[in-house]
């Protein structure tokens, strides 16, 4: 599934209409979110991550979405499962991503 | 993210340079000026950084010190 960039005005919506949601935050100053974004394209096409689907924030322009997951770094991830905040981290390692999505499991 | 190395970046690197840098460290390329950081992700912040407050510093008029205090705005509030 495509990574899909989002504001806070679909935030809500998207969190509570899909049972597993990772979400991204990241700004335009931050280089390791840059970076991060090959990866988490690459990961939202990953066979074993099919059902979940991947957003992407502008930490910057979206404080609602970023207070739900209490974001303190960049980038940073949170997931959700069933519109509920499951965990978050920041970091700009891939396995940290995978780990932390694999708890929507 | 350190402020001293964004400094000397804007103080000693033209915007040509900085954006060429930035493109290198994105595609993994050899840098051709040296930018310190922890890693490639710190070279590219503060590669950005610095280019973010030349052209601030270009387009509004406005010296190092007050193009710098509304970058580390921007960045305080992506993150409270």
């Amino acid at each position: 599934m495509p990574v899909q960039k989002i504001t806070d005005a679909e935030f809500e919506n998207q969190v509570s209409n899909n049972p597993k949601v990772v979400v991204k935050y990241y700004a335009d100053w931050c280089g390791s979110c840059k970076l991060f974004a090959p990866k988490f394209n690459r990961l939202s096409s990953d066979a074993r991550f099919s059902d979940v689907v991947f957003l992407d924030i502008n930490a910057e322009n979206s404080p609602q979405a970023r207070k739900k997951a209490g974001v303190t770094n960049l980038p940073y991830f949170a997931v959700f499962k069933d519109g509920q905040l499951v965990e978050s981290v920041a970091t700009s390692k891939e396995d940290a991503v995978v780990e932390l999505i694999s708890k929507l499991n | 993210m350190k402020i001293p190395v964004i400094k000397k970046l804007v103080e000693t690197q033209p915007l040509e340079q900085l954006r060429a840098a930035e493109l290198a460290i994105i595609n993994e390329q050899p840098l051709q000026i040296e930018i310190e950081g922890n890693d490639e992700g710190e070279q590219l912040t503060h590669a950005i950084a610095a280019i973010w407050i030349l052209e601030r510093m270009n387009d509004s008029n406005v010296d190092f010190k007050t193009a710098l205090r509304e970058y580390t705005q921007k960045v305080r509030e992506s993150i409270n």
